[in-house]
């Protein structure tokens, strides 16, 4: 029974408009966000390779009795999943009185973005109406009525929720890269595509929870999950 | 008919669950975030103290503002100490690797932050089916069969549920504001109240052009998932993209180098120059490294200003921007602010080049609500033309509209 479930899920959500405009939105930003970064990560190398070689000059130059302290400034070199995501900014180097203060307003967004809130948006919005939609329109009496246990429902609705969701997100996260590897300067090593695998899978069970707090709402109480869809909004 | 229309919909608004949400959500984030930026004052107030108490003109630290408990802004890189030697300023390394470097992976949950993100995503999720639920349970139908005319419905629906909203967020407001109030080491001017009452009238500005963009996706659909949706992304564009891509585009326009290779850059002038130490004098290469040293800085920061004015001027063209703007500028923790402040230590560097041998005092005036607010002026009318706008577009929408 769950594998029918899990199809009548994963058709549901893929034949739905909100499916296909938030596909439609995930896609577009996905790959203005990998354009942005790349650019951004390309220029960032650029002025790293200028700065290490800048770097050198000067330690060549130094006598022997001036190398240390304060020329010797630790270099951290950028890593190389940098440009999907950002990450915190190497604190080591050269303090300076002249900052660029607009980023700690204006914070630029990486791929976490996309993961972090509209991912997890997505997954309950998915997950808001799947058993209060079910009853609402009357379909739950009617699965109820074969022989199907409750948990069987559930598990069945979880895992293709979060199929359905995989879709959009395993489309951008793989556009993504591939922009990246054919425009960005890069070399990734195994460990870089290691770490891929394993925040694709971070994702993925990020996601799933997100999917399951839906779920819990929609099915503990059908007030809350309408008053979301915008139905029944009385207490 | 208005009044009634106003009526109804706070009425129907303090029965619903969306409101029991906003309420526990405005009291529950307003209190966390009002305590963690208490404590956040009263540590920078004690480093303050320490470095006033051991510096004198040596050590220099903007003091800390009160209102830092309720925007922070710019305060991690305008409130650092800084240490005078050899004729310039330099950031003190210990401050430097101190730096909370979690902040940069989780931002700080100050008053600003809670009213973009969180309180703008409820004002959507209140105002999402505003038109389309009433359409989907019938009830436009039966309103418009009545003497009343769309834009009464539509006034009436925006002010009622405004209401709805605003009331559990200043009463959580006050009463933060009241503990705040009576908690060790704060002390608010005149001034200060009159700051926080333009911040809080701003974030109510602001929240109302969130319930206005519910409002007008909600006039465009029909069916209230649909809205939601629409509502959801809109809030995304809005809130994270739209004050992203215009700092990105500043960017294009002004590209500033890195603070690394200026730094290096004048390491490289300074090495330079010491090579020539056996041909000349040894005063000669230190007047020659600090003028190559100011040529570059110079350079740079002209270079800094021009992008961060286009970036102030692009971001109003977004409501989060310009709320921002506002806001920061309001609290001395914005753009200005730390522009004013670095201005001051370079003016002091030159005061007491000009008086060698005697300890000059370092003076630094903060900007007045009236130099704020000029400041603000435009971020402000952003936010407005936002509003009337935004009602402009529901209102067309609404006459369009099928209620059928």
């Amino acid at each position: 029974m769950i594998p029918n479930i899990i199809r009548k899920e994963l058709l549901d959500n893929l034949q739905s408009r909100v499916f296909v405009i938030s596909f439609a939105f995930v896609l577009l930003l996905s790959a203005v966000c990998s354009f942005i970064l790349i650019e951004n990560f390309n220029e960032k190398q650029r002025e790293n390779s200028d700065y290490m070689a800048q770097h050198e000059r000067v330690l060549d130059y130094l006598t022997p009795e001036a190398v240390g302290g304060i020329y010797l400034n630790p270099i951290r070199p950028l890593p190389q999943l940098n440009m999907l995501f950002k990450g915190i900014k190497p604190i080591v180097g050269i303090p300076s009185i002249d900052q660029d203060t607009v980023p700690l307003l204006f914070p630029q967004t990486d791929f976490f973005l996309i993961i972090g809130i509209l991912m997890s948006l997505m997954s309950l919005l998915f997950s808001f109406a799947a058993i209060s939609g079910e009853k609402q329109e009357g379909t739950l009496r009617a699965i109820f009525s074969n022989p199907v246990r409750r948990s069987t429902l559930l598990i069945g609705k979880w895992i293709g929720g979060i199929v359905s969701l995989a879709i959009p997100f395993s489309a951008c996260y793989l556009f993504a890269i591939l922009v990246t590897l054919i425009l960005g300067n890069i070399a990734w090593t195994a460990t870089e595509w290691l770490s891929l695998l394993s925040i694709y899978f971070l994702g993925l069970i990020y996601i799933s929870m997100f999917y399951l707090i839906g779920l819990y709402i929609s099915a503990s109480g059908q007030g809350v999950c309408s008053c979301a869809i915008g139905s029944e909004n009385n207490v | 008919m208005l009044t009634i229309i106003i009526k109804k919909e706070l009425l129907e608004n303090l029965v619903s669950y969306k409101f029991i949400l906003i309420t526990i959500a405005c009291f529950v984030l307003l209190g966390f975030c009002n305590y963690a930026m208490y404590k956040n004052y009263q540590k920078n107030l004690e480093d303050y103290n320490l470095s006033s108490m051991q510096g004198g003109n040596v050590l220099i630290r903007k003091p800390p503002s009160v209102l830092s408990i309720y925007v922070n802004g710019v305060q991690d890189l305008l409130e650092r100490t800084f240490w005078y030697q050899q004729g310039m300023f330099e950031p003190m390394d210990i401050n430097f690797l101190n730096f909370n470097v979690y902040r940069q992976l989780f931002p700080v949950l100050d008053f600003a932050y809670l009213v973009k993100v969180v309180l703008s995503f409820l004002a959507m999720i209140l105002g999402f089916d505003l038109l389309c639920g009433e359409k989907v349970r019938g009830t436009l139908r039966l309103m418009l069969g009545n003497s009343v005319s769309r834009n009464t419905i539509i006034l009436g629906k925006i002010l009622g549920n405004y209401l709805a909203f605003v009331i559990p967020f200043l009463l959580a407001f006050l009463a933060y504001f009241i503990i705040v109030q009576i908690m060790p080491d704060v002390g608010f001017s005149a001034e200060d109240h009159l700051r926080l009452l333009l911040i809080l009238g701003i974030s109510m500005l602001y929240l109302f052009i969130f319930l206005l963009i519910a409002l007008t996706v909600s006039s465009l659909v029909y069916s209230p998932k649909s809205s939601i949706i629409g509502c959801f992304l809109v809030w995304i564009f809005m809130v994270f993209l739209l004050p992203n891509f215009l700092t990105l585009t500043a960017r294009k326009f002004e590209r500033i180098p890195d603070t690394q290779k200026i730094a290096e850059a004048k390491k490289w002038a300074h090495e330079e120059f010491k090579k020539s130490e056996q041909q000349h004098s040894e005063g000669w290469v230190r007047q020659q490294t600090q003028e190559k040293y100011r040529a570059i800085s110079m350079d740079f920061r002209s270079k800094l200003l021009t992008y961060t004015r286009i970036a102030k001027l692009l971001n109003r063209f977004s409501p989060a921007g310009a709320y921002l703007l506002f806001t920061t500028n309001l609290t001395k923790y914005g753009l200005d602010d730390e522009h004013v402040f670095r201005q001051a230590l370079f003016q002091h560097v030159q005061n007491s080049e000009a008086n060698p041998g005697t300890t000059v005092p370092f003076k630094f005036k903060e900007m007045s609500l009236i130099q704020s607010m000029r400041n603000s002026a435009f971020d402000l009318f952003a936010l407005l033309f936002f509003a009337v706008l935004l009602y402009l577009c529901a209102f067309v929408a609404f006459l369009k509209y099928d209620v059928r």
